[in-house]
């Protein structure tokens, strides 16, 4: 047997491998989820957004916090499958780029959910794009609502046509040897007659380039834009040229946070443990502690912003009320101070451990964005329309469910689609 | 290619020399199936570069323009509304969704040229009737010769492609 049948043959019995116990518990679980999100969501539209806990001052609350928590983590998939795939890391690269692409596309697909659900009439969606209507009336380019379409649409796409694209080799080897006609036929459409020929091998490494080159940019791009549609307002806190890298920066540490909590018991569930290896954990511990340290400057510039100004409103904010705030202890303790253990090796060879740091970063990005939106707006420069916020049992099980959707999505994937790019893989053995 | 003799080599190496050996008979219908993308596969069967990365600016250029016309024909031109006593043309508010439809564009025209380019959609190909042809995306390393080749010489095409120690070889689209 030749190396790169050993190879084909090894991943691809753990990517066909018929689902354990772990997998249908979580399949369960998810599917739990996924339910009360549905029927959360069709509460929420058949009522009203009353349901949720946002009001006035507090117009933005869950549903933003939740939109730009989600479309973070998608971030760090295209950084390690584009990013790296250009910078030529493909050691290292490879094992991972599918999980990655597949948790930036299906957490997109949650951060989409918010936006549109925070219209309070969702129906109406399809008025933020350019369509010919007979009133005349278009969107308004100006404002920052059809920037995040725009962006938001065009990360979707991009992230979908580039896992697609990367896959398709992969799925022509799955028709090629699924041991049922139904499989083959299912594998046979989805692969749309890839032949391995080399004309087909030469234009797909180009297009993959090509998206590769395309998709590096966004990664700025698609949160610069969602900073932008903070930065444009006058809320305390969120007027500053600070919120694109700031945003970005989370957006990667929160999308590497991600990839570890997701990486770290899928390789011991499929024993892919020399395929993603503890030096491909360790890469991904020290890209987290690099943007937790972006982040953590953020913090500081922020904070010494708000001082050099003199702006009341902002140091009312940031000096006034934060100190009090259990929210911006919990951001500041999970992003900026327990991260700090990745300095050490035998931290970040301890999975467990690194485990409960990328969780505990992932629970400190997601009350960054809380502090920032909700405390902004409690916060306004007039004291006399200050309020405040508590969130319902209708945000909080959203917010729950579209983590069981998520896990839902992924759970499918994993047993269906090839979770390793074995066609790249085999090329670096080759 | 309808129909022709393929031949399965273990490696690359003989696949390459089994190339060569065709070329060098003048046979210019080639194809040759692999696992993986290869250059000296492409160098070999004398294959020019791929278009693409062209295409892909086309559209983003096409993108991003189209973009950029379409933003001031709606708020500058049809629907100009007064924010602020700012002018209904700005650029600086446009060039965010100009720079994300000049991606989004470029992104889909290289897809859908990929796959026009490289005759993917067809389902079936009279390739996949050859027997033993699905190692071609495990580990097998396939050379395809088309009958209708000015220099088509079955016999001593079957010759040559032997000679190098294929694995198996077949004819297929009607060729015995």
């Amino acid at each position: 047997m030749t190396e790169l049948e050993r190879v084909h043959d090894d991943l691809f019995t753990r990517v066909r491998a018929r689902p354990g116990l772990h997998w249908w518990s979580a399949f369960a679980l998810c599917g739990a989820g996924t339910g009360m999100l549905g029927v959360l969501i069709a509460y929420t539209v058949a009522t009203g957004i009353g349901v949720w806990g946002t009001n006035i001052p507090t117009g933005w609350a869950f549903a933003i916090i939740n939109f730009v928590f989600w479309i973070g983590i998608g971030h760090a998939g295209t950084f390690i499958s584009a990013i790296l795939y250009l910078l030529e890391q493909n050691h290292w690269r490879n094992p991972i780029s599918r999980l990655t692409e597949t948790m930036t596309v299906f957490a997109v697909v949650q951060a989409a959910l918010f936006p549109i659900l925070h219209l309070g009439r969702p129906w109406f969606a399809y008025w933020l794009l350019p369509y010919p209507d007979v009133m005349g009336v278009w969107p308004q380019v100006k404002s920052a609502l059809p920037w995040d379409a725009a962006a938001v649409t065009t990360y979707l796409t991009v992230s979908v046509v580039f896992w697609y694209v990367g896959m398709i080799p992969d799925l022509a080897s799955l028709r090629d040897h699924a041991p049922s006609l139904r499989a083959r036929k299912l594998y046979g459409l989805l692969a749309i007659g890839w032949r391995g020929d080399s004309r087909s091998w030469r234009h797909w490494k180009v297009t993959y380039l090509m998206l590769a080159s395309i998709a590096t940019p966004l990664v700025v791009s698609v949160h610069s834009v969602v900073s932008s549609d903070f930065a444009i307002g006058l809320t305390p806190g969120w007027h500053s040229t600070l919120q694109p890298p700031y945003f970005v920066g989370g957006a990667i540490f929160s999308g590497f946070a991600m990839v570890l909590v997701l990486a770290i018991p899928i390789r011991v569930l499929y024993g892919i443990e020399h395929v993603i290896t503890d030096r491909i954990l360790d890469n991904c511990a020290k890209l987290m502690l690099v943007t937790g340290w972006i982040v953590t400057y953020g913090y500081i510039v922020e904070h010494f912003g708000a001082y050099y100004s003199g702006e009341p409103a902002e140091r009312s904010l940031m000096f006034g009320h934060h100190p009090g705030s259990l929210a911006f202890w919990t951001m500041l303790s999970c992003n900026a101070i327990i991260p700090q253990l990745l300095w050490w090796r035998r931290v970040r060879r301890a999975k467990l451990v690194l485990f409960v740091i990328s969780v505990l970063v992932l629970v400190g990005l997601w009350f960054e964005r809380y502090v920032i939106i909700v405390q902004g707006l409690m916060r306004d420069q007039l004291p006399s329309a200050w309020g405040s916020y508590t969130p319902t049992w209708v945000d909080l099980g959203i917010l729950v469910g579209t983590f069981g959707f998520f896990g839902l999505l992924f759970l499918v994937f994993l047993r269906l689609m090839p979770f390793v790019p074995v066609s790249e893989i085999k090329e670096e053995v080759e | 290619m309808r129909r022709g003799i393929a031949a399965e080599y273990l490696t690359k190496e003989s696949l390459l020399a089994a190339i060569r050996a065709m070329r060098a008979r003048g046979l210019v219908q080639l194809e040759a199936y692999t696992p993986v993308p290869f250059r000296e596969v492409d160098a070999a069967l004398g294959a020019r570069r791929s278009p693409l990365a062209i295409a892909a600016g086309i559209g983003g250029l096409a993108g991003a323009v189209g973009a950029y016309f379409l933003q001031w024909l709606l708020v500058a031109y049809l629907y100009p509304i007064d924010l602020g006593s700012r002018p209904p043309h700005m650029p600086l508010p446009f060039t965010i969704i100009t720079v994300e439809m000049g991606f989004l564009v470029g992104a889909l025209t290289v897809f859908v040229a990929f796959v026009i380019v490289s005759r993917l959609f067809k389902l079936w190909d009279p390739i996949f009737d050859v027997p033993g042809f699905e190692s071609a995306t495990r580990a097998g390393f396939w050379l395809a010769v088309g009958a209708d080749d000015p220099a088509w010489d079955r016999d001593a095409i079957t010759h040559a492609l032997q000679a190098i120690r294929p694995t198996q070889l077949h004819g297929f689209g009607g060729i015995g």
